[in-house]
């Protein structure tokens, strides 16, 4: 089936959208992809497929196999489209767990496959359960303490180092270019405040409780 | 390259971080993913790097949900804290109108005291704009990191 040109796992920032459609809104962007527009979806993936590629990394699965996720995730969204099944289209959460779903696919394939070999003469099957690796790492980063900790952290620092950090991860999806021209600083800037930020959170979260 | 090469030259944890959240330029992009695929170490770090992406999207959802709390909470406690500052000056005027009116009274009569009386009232409810005011630059100061610009 023929892709939208973009479907290759490209960094946020240094992803190239069509120039007719880079300057349009997500919600236009998303509408257009809905009814069919090429360049609508391929402005779509080349602006999220980054992030979906790094849910899959968090997952822990490897950056080659990660890529070839996401890039099918994509392509089970514009089918889905073509078949007239995808009414809405809320980026990049719909990708990411497209993509999370054919990981775990994925895993429960390769765990059937192991399953299908003897262990010994006798014919002894291995037995497993099916485990989301990325499940317990994030469980122990979520923890309710460490993310009160974290936001400590962050109520620390000036009013226009929150509002970058809020709006760079708070679910809007905006890219760093987006995120500078909403609060009037360079990009360099806002990328600078963000390592700090992200820097002093990090420790904040990875931290074990005294 | 080598793999031995690519082993040799371990990826920073700036760099899976800038890697992560889609700031690496495209050349050094593609040395991070060419060097995690044979490096067991890095691949975890840039797997850790990724699990922490997802961590920072909960704690900006939380503070995004907060401030409206927060913002709640702090006009709540700035109209107990007014409230006891007007009743306080109230409570002083009142001092100083009893003995204004002990003094005045006998030179200007009843009805200028009565005027003072309404002014010094004014007067309560300017000093309370101030302190509002002050409330929030105190509020301002406290965060002293990175202010941006």
């Amino acid at each position: 089936m023929a892709l939208p040109a973009a479907t290759r796992a490209q960094p946020r920032e240094e992803a190239h959208a069509p120039a007719r459609v880079v300057c349009i809104d997500d919600k236009t962007l998303c509408t257009r992809a809905l009814g069919g527009d090429t360049d609508a979806w391929s402005a779509l993936i080349a602006k999220y497929d980054h992030r979906v590629v790094v849910s899959l990394l968090a997952r822990g699965v490897r950056i080659d196999r990660a890529k070839d996720i996401a890039q099918e995730a994509w392509m089970r969204l514009v089918e889905q489209q073509r078949a007239g099944k995808l009414t809405h289209l809320q980026l990049p959460g719909l990708a990411i767990a497209q993509a999370a779903f054919l990981s775990l696919e994925a895993a429960r394939r390769d765990v059937r496959t192991e399953a299908m070999v003897p262990l010994d003469g006798d014919g002894v099957r291995i037995a497993i359960d099916l485990v989301d690796p990325a499940a317990d790492a994030e469980a122990r980063l979520l923890t309710g303490e460490r993310i009160e900790r974290a936001e400590k952290v962050l109520a620390g620092f000036a009013p226009n180092a929150r509002a970058v950090f809020r709006l760079a991860y708070g679910g809007d999806g905006l890219s760093h270019a987006e995120v500078a021209r909403k609060v009037g600083l360079s990009l360099q800037r806002v990328r600078q405040i963000l390592c700090e930020v992200r820097k002093e959170l990090k420790e904040a979260l990875e931290r074990d409780a005294p | 390259m080598s793999n031995v090469r690519k082993l040799a030259m371990h990826v920073t944890e700036d760099e899976l971080s800038l890697y992560v959240m889609g700031a690496l330029g495209a050349a050094r992009c593609d040395a991070v993913e060419a060097h995690v695929m044979v490096c067991e170490a890095c691949a975890q770090g840039l797997a850790r790097e990724a699990q922490l992406e997802a961590a920072f999207g909960e704690v900006a959802r939380r503070a995004i949900a907060q401030p409206r709390l927060a913002g709640a909470s702090v006009a709540r406690r700035n109209g107990r804290f007014m409230g006891g500052v007007a009743g306080a000056l109230a409570a002083a005027a009142a001092i100083v109108l009893m003995f204004s009116q002990t003094s005045l009274a006998a030179d200007q009569g009843p009805s200028a005291s009565q005027t003072r009386a309404g002014s010094s009232d004014g007067a309560v409810g300017d000093m309370s704009g101030a302190l509002v005011g002050e409330v929030a630059l105190v509020g301002d100061v406290r965060t002293d990191k990175l202010d941006g610009g």
